[in-house]
């Protein structure tokens, strides 16, 4: 029976051991990836540098604000945080992240908010992107509210690398062994979006958007976190801005209204002073040879919004 | 009378399986023997039949378990 | 509860440190315990079903047992026929009932039977009731004596490592060795665990990988250029092959480990020289069930017919063959294909040996291997197929044979890298079975291979395992 257990021991603990040699190997070559939002988040938990105006929100930041052009307009250093799907909470532990860093806290954070963000019923997209940091504290407890894989990979490190599929362990290897090879579609977390491809059906599910707009009481949390990011900012003396950006008029899904979510963000604002622009429906939205599809700008219209929005700010 | 059954079936067996220096043991199954498949099993016992002039029903080689109880039911049916 | 599951890895803990620390006379009882727990954990109503099914078939042996053989038959036509009606009524009703009512449609008759909504298969019925089949035949056909003890003859029947997937075992087997009383043995315990280690390996690293790959394929052909679909199809050899002989891998060891061994299932079934030889070698439990209890007595009920009652049991053994993986056309059409094939075989054996003498031996055995192989790969589209409208919008593909998809990702980096994968683990798993047979037995001679080995297979598992238990495919059958 000894016999028997020892044999297991040491045949697993070389196993484990080969494996947790692995987990760091692919770690090392995930944090150095271009793909997807790898290089926001590596951005985020490794940059020293001092970067003056935040872009945060879902893929209505990441896709249509374009920091380049942003800072040939104000002459500044802008870097746009969106990551697709990203609600309030997630927003807030961005933040959080970024000021948590060693370098000087930045002077604006312009926040993309829509109707959409107070929607909590979604878990965050792709979770997997925040394995390979899953010891940093403030990532940690955040995806680890939501994914149960990351406190797995944080309790058994050893085994981490069950949690990854095939197509992580592709961007690890291919991180650590070709690094000079890999490419990225951001630009300074911007994602251009296709200008030919519009997407007539890119509608979003209509019975979310009813939910949310008539039943206020699911929205009390959410609009509380927003409070803590601004009592956040106001500590350190950032200038906060909500932003609502600009969606195609065309051909509106009926329940959309942003009537109610622009009121109990009114009450925020004030408190705090904070600067709203509400561009959901400026002359742009007219122009259906901008967008995307109905929520996001293709790479020409987020450039021309980029330059509204910096000429705004400054 | 049974020895020479016995030396009739081992012939048939040679003959089936076309192998004339097949060595037939009365314990032997088919697991024993290369090349005893259903289909020879058939010709087999089709040809036992023929040879010794006995007619053997589906449920009787059903029960053969090796070459001796062959060898049984033959000495049994020539009686 | 899944083999691949955490749950029954502790479930199977707790079974093996009670079976061996239990005086050996509750072993029994905790093997029975066991295999119900393990099996109402799917339905616990199905559980009276197998209970019901084992206790008739025990007494009406016991019954035949003391009977002449004359009279033997009406009782043991009668006690095949109830089990053979369950499985019927829970496996077949629906479909049966469906085509009838086309059948009676088509010539504008009303038809009144409604379908019964949701049956659901009762895991494993397919197995055991085969096994009970085979129990009572031996009996009647006096090849054994039957069980005294019913705790005995329950376990044979509901053993939890081969309950639900088999392999279907013979009442010499098992059941003899239910009888005596197996002894803590360091070796056997080290050759069980190599034994599910390799079908872990199997089914979690190869199966399920395969299975990602090949399912979006079977679901949307259209999607699909005719090369990926292609590849697919002979992935599909290798992920049913690897699923199921992992299964069978994982239970024969579980068994080894509790000190019984159950029988192989799988002989390098790839590298059969015809279509019968591959029977011979694939799911070996249910073709020797077949040839045993169907296909022999068919051909001595008919060997009035000479070579034509082989064809006409082939045709029999086959069809049922098909239908007994599930009532589906698919499954029928791909007991018919194996059928038209093996009649031809049995036809022209003594030609094909001509043939064979003419070029020469070794040419000719790589061509029937080739082509065994394509048949086989070809005739698993009807297995995987949902329905023959997917398994035609298949083989539709491979006639266009393009690299034009929606899809155009098939064969981007990661792809390559994925295929990279499949290549590498396909080829680890032929290189280790063949050097050490399937049973792995040839590992036993050297410690430190087999350490080696087992280290090998375990870090692969865990570095390229994909841990998302998946369901075994032929629980479905």
């Amino acid at each position: 029976m000894l016999r028997l257990i020892k044999y297991v021991i040491v045949l697993a603990g070389i196993s484990f051991l080969i494996s947790y040699s692995l987990f760091v190997f692919l770690n090392i070559g995930l944090r150095s990836q271009k793909n997807d939002t790898f290089p926001v988040i590596n951005e985020l938990v490794n940059n020293n540098e001092n970067i003056q105006v935040l872009f945060i929100g879902s893929s209505l930041a990441q896709n249509n604000i374009n920091p380049i052009v942003f800072d040939s307009v104000t002459k500044s250093t802008s870097y746009n945080f969106g990551y697709p799907g990203a609600k309030i909470e997630h927003s807030q532990m961005i933040i959080k992240r970024y000021l948590n860093s060693n370098h000087p806290p930045p002077q604006k954070i312009l926040i993309m908010l829509e109707p959409y963000v107070l929607d909590t019923t979604l878990e965050i997209n792709f979770p997997v992107q925040y394995y390979p940091f899953y010891k940093d504290t403030i990532i940690y407890n955040f995806v680890s509210k939501y994914d149960p894989d990351i406190k797995f990979i944080k309790k058994f490190p050893f085994l981490g690398v069950t949690k990854y599929n095939d197509y992580l362990k592709y961007l690890g290897v291919s991180g650590v062994l070709f690094p000079n090879r890999l490419t990225s579609k951001l630009l300074k977390g911007f994602e251009p979006l296709d200008k030919n491809s519009w997407k007539e059906n890119n509608e979003l599910p209509k019975n979310r958007t009813k939910e949310l707009l008539i039943s206020k009481r699911k929205l009390d949390p959410e609009i509380k976190r927003l409070e803590e990011i601004c009592k956040l900012c106001s500590q350190k003396n950032i200038q906060l801005y909500f932003i609502l950006p600009p969606t195609y008029k065309g051909k509106r899904e009926k329940n959309y209204n942003p009537d109610n979510f622009i009121n109990d963000l009114k009450l925020i604002v004030e408190k705090y002073n904070i600067h709203l622009f509400d561009n959901s429906d400026i002359d742009l939205c007219q122009k259906k040879e901008l967008f995307f599809d109905y929520h996001h700008l293709n790479k020409k219209g987020a450039d021309i919004y980029t330059r509204i929005l910096a000429n705004l700010i400054n | 009378m049974e020895n020479s059954n016995q030396e009739k079936l081992y012939k048939i067996f040679a003959k089936v399986f076309d192998n004339p220096n097949l060595i037939i043991e009365p314990q032997m199954t088919a697991n024993d023997v290369d090349g005893w498949d259903s289909m020879s099993h058939l010709s087999l016992i089709v040809t036992v039949e023929k040879e010794f002039g006995i007619k053997i029903s589906g449920a009787e080689v059903m029960r053969l378990k090796n070459v001796g109880d062959l060898l049984e039911l033959i000495n049994n049916k020539t009686k | 509860m899944l083999f691949n599951s955490y749950s029954f890895i502790l479930f199977f803990l707790c079974v093996v440190l009670l079976f061996f620390s239990l005086p050996s006379r509750f072993r029994n009882i905790l093997l029975l315990a066991a295999s119900y727990y393990f099996y109402m954990q799917w339905k616990p109503e199905y559980g009276l079903l197998l209970a019901f099914s084992t206790i008739i078939s025990y007494y009406t042996a016991i019954l035949i047992s003391k009977k002449k053989f004359e009279e033997r038959k009406k009782y043991i036509v009668a006690c095949i026929f109830i089990n053979l009606s369950i499985l019927f009524f829970f496996k077949y009703f629906n479909f049966f009932n469906d085509n009838f009512r086309s059948v009676f449609s088509y010539f504008q008759l009303s038809y009144p039977i409604p379908n019964i909504l949701k049956i659901i298969l009762p895991v494993g019925i397919s197995f055991y009731t085969f096994e009970t089949i085979s129990y009572l035949l031996d009996i009647y056909y006096e090849r054994r004596e039957p069980e005294k003890k019913i705790i005995t003859y329950a376990v044979y029947i509901s053993f939890f490592p081969k309950l639900l997937a088999g392999p279907i075992e013979k009442s010499t087997n098992l059941l003899v060795q239910l009888n005596t009383v197996p002894e803590f043995n360091y070796e056997r315990i080290v050759e069980g665990l190599r034994r599910m280690l390799w079908g872990f390996f199997k089914k979690i690293v190869i199966a399920d990988r395969l299975s990602l790959m090949i399912d979006p394929v079977y679901s949307l052909p259209s999607n699909y250029s005719g090369v990926y679909t292609l590849i697919t199809c002979y992935l599909f050899a290798f992920q049913i092959y690897c699923d199921f002989s992992g299964y069978t891998d994982i239970a024969i060891g579980a068994s080894k480990i509790l000190g019984y061994d159950i029988v192989e299932n799988f002989n390098f079934p790839f590298i059969s020289k015809n279509v019968g030889e591959f029977w011979r070698r694939w799911h070996l439990s249910l073709s020797n069930w077949l040839k045993d209890y169907l296909f022999t007595p068919i051909i001595f009920k008919r060997k009035g017919w000479k070579n034509y009652a082989l064809v006409y049991a082939t045709f029999i053994t086959f069809l049922l063959c098909g239908l007994w993986h599930g009532a589906k056309w698919t499954f029928v059409t791909f007991g018919l294909l194996q059928g038209i094939v093996i009649s031809y075989e049995l036809m022209t054996k003594s030609i094909r040996k001509k043939w064979a003498s003419e070029i020469s031996t070794k040419l000719y055995n790589n061509i029937s291997l080739v082509l065994t192989f394509h048949f086989i790969v070809f005739s698993f589209i009807f297995f995987r197929a949902d329905n023959m409208h997917n398994a035609f919008e298949i083989i539709n593909r491979l006639i266009h044979f393009n690299f034009n998809s929606h899809i155009l990702s098939e064969f981007n980096k990661f792809g390559m890298f994925s295929l990279g994968i499949v290549f590498l683990t396909i080829s680890f798993m032929h290189f280790v079975e063949r050097k050490y047979q399937p049973s792995l037995v040839g590992f036993n001679n050297n410690i430190k291979i087999n350490y080696i080995f087992n280290c090998i297979t375990l870090t692969l598992l865990i570095i390229l395992g994909y841990f998302h238990p998946q369901i075994f495919i032929y629980f479905n059958f």
